[in-house]
């Protein structure tokens, strides 16, 4: 079952690649999403499914317009903090206690750390997020829970 | 328009060069693997550019395996710094 | 109609100029910022916003076609590899125990 969904999204993948022009494409296509899809879920991957059930599609386009907003305001504070001849760094390590029920939630907390201003994710430890973070006055958005807020959110609020 | 396009290609090659600087500087090893991870990513934009400049559509495709590539080499190294070896189960 | 196509162009060559500086400014990161963490921030943000910004600029100056899906699928690569490669790489050096610096100077070797 789950060879067939990953060979799906492969041909789909392929189709939006590479458009076939005649049958010879789109045999050569679902040949080579067949392969790939087996070898894929056997050697590839952890044998249990990664729980993504508890993500909400419909708040998905709101997290990743938040995520942009963000990634471009981090980039904007890097680029300042670069060309500013002193160099106006105080580098820190803190480490912030969030719990959640899914892998899923937690590795997309991990990754909008990293994506926030300020702050970029060293290690996690259970519950435990080792950030490191440019400046400890950058770091609001972590700081005031602002991010593990829009996290839960998208996951259903597994708190 | 095109001038523009070749203009930064151009930019970005200088700065692949500075970035090679701190690859052969770079104190740690994972210093050097971020620095050509960066030319790798810099290669990318370079060759997408091209691809519309000279109108060879493929060379957007060359682009997409570059990057893929790039990608899997970095963390293949990160992984193999971090445990001594590619493939480990327990890692994290 | 040609004042929508102006319009394109324009928000192109700005695309394309803001992605440059963003990339100059990883690049100087790269160079200046005295320790491995921070270095990634700099390569992490700025590279893939930049080279973002580059690759949405070409897309406006091509016209949307359904071609172009690839240059999409190249920004969003860009953009998901780009943290991911930073963290990756900022968890090594945290695992092997690389200090974290904490002076102000710009140079820790």
């Amino acid at each position: 079952m789950r060879t067939a969904k990953m060979s799906l999204a492969l041909f789909v993948f392929w189709c939006l690649v590479a458009p076939p022009e005649g049958v010879t494409d789109v045999l050569v296509g679902v040949l080579v999403a067949l392969l790939v899809g087996v070898w894929a879920t056997r050697f590839l991957w952890p044998p249990e499914d990664p729980a993504l059930s508890s993500l909400r599609p419909s708040r998905l386009p709101r997290f990743l317009a938040l995520s942009v907003v963000r990634v471009i305001k981090a980039s904007l504070q890097v680029l300042r903090i670069v060309f500013d001849p002193r160099l106006p760094i105080a580098p820190e390590v803190l480490r912030q206690q969030v719990h959640f029920e899914a892998d899923a939630a937690r590795s997309t907390f991990a990754n909008a750390i990293t994506i926030t201003p300020g702050t970029l994710t060293l290690e996690v430890e259970g519950d435990t997020f080792v950030v490191h973070c440019l400046d400890r006055a950058l770091a609001e958005d972590l700081l005031s829970g602002q991010l593990a807020a829009d996290v839960e959110a998208l996951f259903g609020g597994g708190a | 328009m095109i001038t523009l396009f070749w203009a930064a290609a151009v930019a970005l090659l200088l700065m692949a060069f500075a970035c090679l600087w701190r690859a052969d500087v770079g104190p740690s090893i994972q210093d050097r693997i971020l620095a050509v991870n960066v030319v790798g990513v810099k290669a990318l934009v370079v060759l997408a550019l091209l691809g519309i400049i000279r109108g060879h559509a493929f060379l957007i495709d060359v682009a997409l395996v570059y990057g893929l590539l790039n990608f899997i080499i970095t963390i293949a190294a990160t992984r193999l710094i971090e445990t001594g070896r590619f493939r480990s189960g327990a890692s994290s | 109609m040609s004042a929508l196509i102006v319009l394109q162009q324009a928000l192109s060559v700005l695309l394309v100029l803001a992605g440059v500086v963003f990339l100059a400014g990883g690049t100087l990161g790269l160079v200046r910022l005295p320790d491995l963490y921070t270095r990634a921030h700099a390569a992490s943000k700025c590279d893939s916003v930049g080279a973002g910004s580059i690759l949405v600029g070409l897309l406006f100056y091509q016209g949307v076609a359904f071609d172009d899906l690839r240059l999409v699928l190249l920004a969003f690569l860009v953009l998901v590899s780009g943290p991911t490669t930073a963290h990756a790489l900022a968890r090594a050096g945290f695992r092997t125990g690389l200090p974290v610096g904490r002076a102000r100077g710009s140079d820790d070797r």
